[in-house]
């Protein structure tokens, strides 16, 4: 049994390797039309994924119209201070005195890109985070892609974007 | 014979009846007169006068009938006579003559056939293209049949339009001397005009009918396009979904319908109206097919599919009038041979961002229909149902749906892919449990002005996950969970209704307990 589980963690050790190795096949780039903006106003951030590789790959996306990237990207927003701001889109729930937001299920489809091809959607970052204090954020995204290993689960890439920054004044 | 002078005579005769006092050419009759007639039998009484005798004469002088026997009694006496056959219809007289001289009284008979004389024509406006099976014409002296000779015939009707046309009657039947019924169908093609009735030889212009264009034979179309479609004609193939507009000719001026009655057969509605923020489905009500014009689209392909229209109007002078049915039947296609098969069913969890993650394809092959044009496409529905157990031993569940699975519309074509992905965070949650049940519809939309997409089927599937964090090696652990799909369904498909929007983030946040 020892043994057994001695091989087991062997090649979990040796996927985690090849995982690591895998070489993202797109490259995710970001913009924003409102670097400066005012409090309240509507921050949208716009993503374009472009397939760098000499093959076809699919990307998740928000089943429905453009505007919910959120589906499909994980979004990071530091402050002023670097420090890291939670997603307030989800349901409030408190855990020892401490209030989260959930992050709750979304239904997401699949697209097909060619090489060469890129794929462009948006969403609304202040729809998603508190940005009601004046100051510069940093933002940056990243996206999830599915990889499929054979023989085993599928695991998501994180390929992260370029990172922009926005500055809220009152 | 008349103004014979009978002051030498005494008292002169009278006739107070002469029976039968109608004689038809070529009939014999024994003819009783009654009165009062001093003659040889009493010769005192009429002193100067050596024999009566019974004459016959018509407006042209001496019938020149035979007259058997010229006895004379004192109140009444007979004769027998055979009225020629060549006798034309008139009145003639019985008379009573002194001598074979002097007229001492005279009695009217009619000769044939009296005149006949329409009184009124029931109805008296008939319209073109229908059938009226009991018109009445009242009035007088009409021969019945059993009372028909060869010089007074069976009366007989005729009638002629004014453009000179003769309407054909049929099943006349003189009932008696004042009614006659028959039946009479003006051609389609009659124009509004007057006819004349004949009755008999007589021609009574007095009493007149009118024949009038059926109004439903003008306003009895179905229009599809502005164009009649009711047979004999044939609609132009429609599909499914295709805005099926029907309209009805405008009515002759003054003209108002008291009563509109569609039917319509298939599986048919009003309309659906998908947005993001509802789908509903309209049904066709009974209002609906009580109007002139109608919009409505089949759900289901079929062939034929038939639709009928009728109206009534009130006639000024005529009465309630209702048209002949107008019949249309159209040929509705849609796509045919539709399946859906599942695969790529997967269920794994992501460790960044942490997340379990499931995966569905659909793939679907159909036939679409030959004449029309249109897309495929998709449209899910959803119910979440997601247990969260926090590490102080607390927990959560909130429900969703069912409703419109994030915003609408949906890809197009015969292949669809879904994910889901329900993120997991371990600063608060150490176990989740979730279950999540969709409806995947596939939906045809003709590509046509005012078209609707309808169902061809849905496929229900199902994505469950139960994973614990692990403290010891950092990570999310599956215990159970995968993605479940039954078979596509094509019976009855129904459409997908939501209300409110999307399932959101924040309508399962207001159920969670």
């Amino acid at each position: 049994m020892r043994s057994m589980a001695a091989l087991g963690l062997l090649a979990v050790a040796l996927q985690t390797v090849c995982i690591a190795q895998v070489k993202s096949p797109i490259t995710v780039s970001i913009t924003t039309p409102s670097q400066v903006a005012k409090i309240g106003e509507a921050i949208r951030v716009n993503i374009t994924v472009k397939n760098t590789s000499d093959h076809s790959v699919k990307l998740y996306k928000a089943l429905g119209p453009d505007g919910q990237a959120e589906a499909a990207n994980q979004i990071e927003v530091l402050d002023a201070d670097g420090k890291k701001l939670p997603r307030i889109d989800g349901p409030a729930v408190q855990v020892r005195g401490q209030i989260y937001h959930r992050q709750m299920p979304m239904s997401r489809t699949m697209i097909r890109l060619d090489p060469g091809q890129s794929s462009e959607d948006f969403l609304i970052l202040s729809n998603l985070f508190d940005l009601s204090k004046p100051g510069k954020y940093t933002v940056t995204v990243g996206h999830g892609l599915r990889v499929d290993v054979p023989g085993a689960d599928p695991y998501l890439m994180n390929v992260p974007s370029n990172t922009i920054t926005v500055t809220l004044t009152e | 014979m008349m103004g014979c002078d009978n002051t030498g005579i005494g008292l002169p005769a009278t006739i107070t009846s002469v029976s039968p006092s109608q004689w038809y050419p070529g009939k014999t009759y024994n003819v009783l007169i009654t009165g009062v007639f001093p003659g040889n039998a009493s010769p005192t009484v009429l002193p100067g006068c050596d024999y009566t005798e019974v004459y016959v004469y018509d407006n042209n002088g001496y019938l020149g009938m035979q007259i058997n026997g010229n006895y004379i009694g004192l109140t009444e006496t007979s004769f027998t006579i055979t009225v020629p056959a060549n006798t034309p219809s008139e009145t003639a007289y019985v008379t009573l003559t002194c001598d074979g001289g002097c007229s001492l009284a005279q009695w009217p008979v009619q000769i044939g056939c009296p005149a006949p004389t329409i009184t009124s024509i029931k109805p008296s406006t008939w319209f073109a293209g229908k059938e009226y099976d009991d018109v009445a014409i009242v009035g007088t002296n009409f021969v019945t049949k059993d009372k028909a000779t060869t010089g007074c015939p069976e009366t007989t009707v005729n009638i002629t339009a004014a453009d000179g046309s003769v309407v054909p009657v049929s099943a006349v039947k003189v009932d008696s001397q004042t009614k006659i019924t028959f039946t009479i169908a003006p051609p389609t093609s009659d124009p509004t005009e007057t006819a004349t009735v004949t009755v008999g030889t007589t021609t009574n212009t007095a009493n007149s009918a009118n024949l009038a264009t059926q109004p439903q034979i003008l306003g009895n179309q179905i229009l599809f396009k502005n164009k009649p479609v009711n047979s004999p004609l044939s609609p132009p193939p429609v599909a499914v979904g295709q805005q099926i507009a029907l309209t009805t000719p405008d009515l002759p001026s003054g003209m108002t319908a008291t009563k509109m009655t569609w039917t319509v057969d298939g599986t048919r509605i009003a309309g659906y109206t998908p947005t993001p923020a509802s789908a509903s489905v309209q049904e066709l009500t009974d209002s609906d097919l009580k109007k002139a014009n109608m919009t409505f689209y089949w759900v289901y392909p079929e062939n034929p599919i038939e639709v009928t229209y009728q109206y009534c109007v009130d006639i000024p002078g005529v009465g309630n009038q209702c048209s002949e049915e107008a019949r249309a039947e159209f040929e509705v296609d849609g796509p045919s041979d539709v399946t859906v098969k599942p695969s790529d069913m997967t269920f794994f969890i992501s460790g960044n961002p942490e997340a379990m993650i499931w995966s569905i394809e659909f793939d679907a092959t159909a036939t679409s229909p030959p004449s029309n044009d249109g897309e495929y496409t998709w449209v899910q529905l959803i119910t979440v149902k997601e247990i969260g157990d926090f590490d102080d031993g607390t927990g959560s569940t909130c429900t969703g749906g069912p409703g419109l699975d994030t915003q609408y519309p949906y890809e197009t074509g015969l292949h669809s892919e879904d994910g889901y992905v329900d993120p997991i965070d371990s600063t608060y949650e150490k176990e989740e449990r979730t279950n999540s049940e969709f409806h995947m519809y596939l939906m045809w939309n003709p590509l046509t002005d005012g078209s609707i997409p309808v169902p061809l089927g849905s496929i229900a599937w199902s994505a469950s996950g139960d994973v614990v964090w692990s403290p010891t090696s950092k990570t999310w652990k599956k215990i159970s969970g995968g993605t479940k799909s039954d078979d596509f369904s094509t019976q009855s498909p129904s459409f997908p209704q939501w209300k409110g929007g999307p399932v959101t983030p924040e309508t399962i946040a207001a159920n969670c307990k």
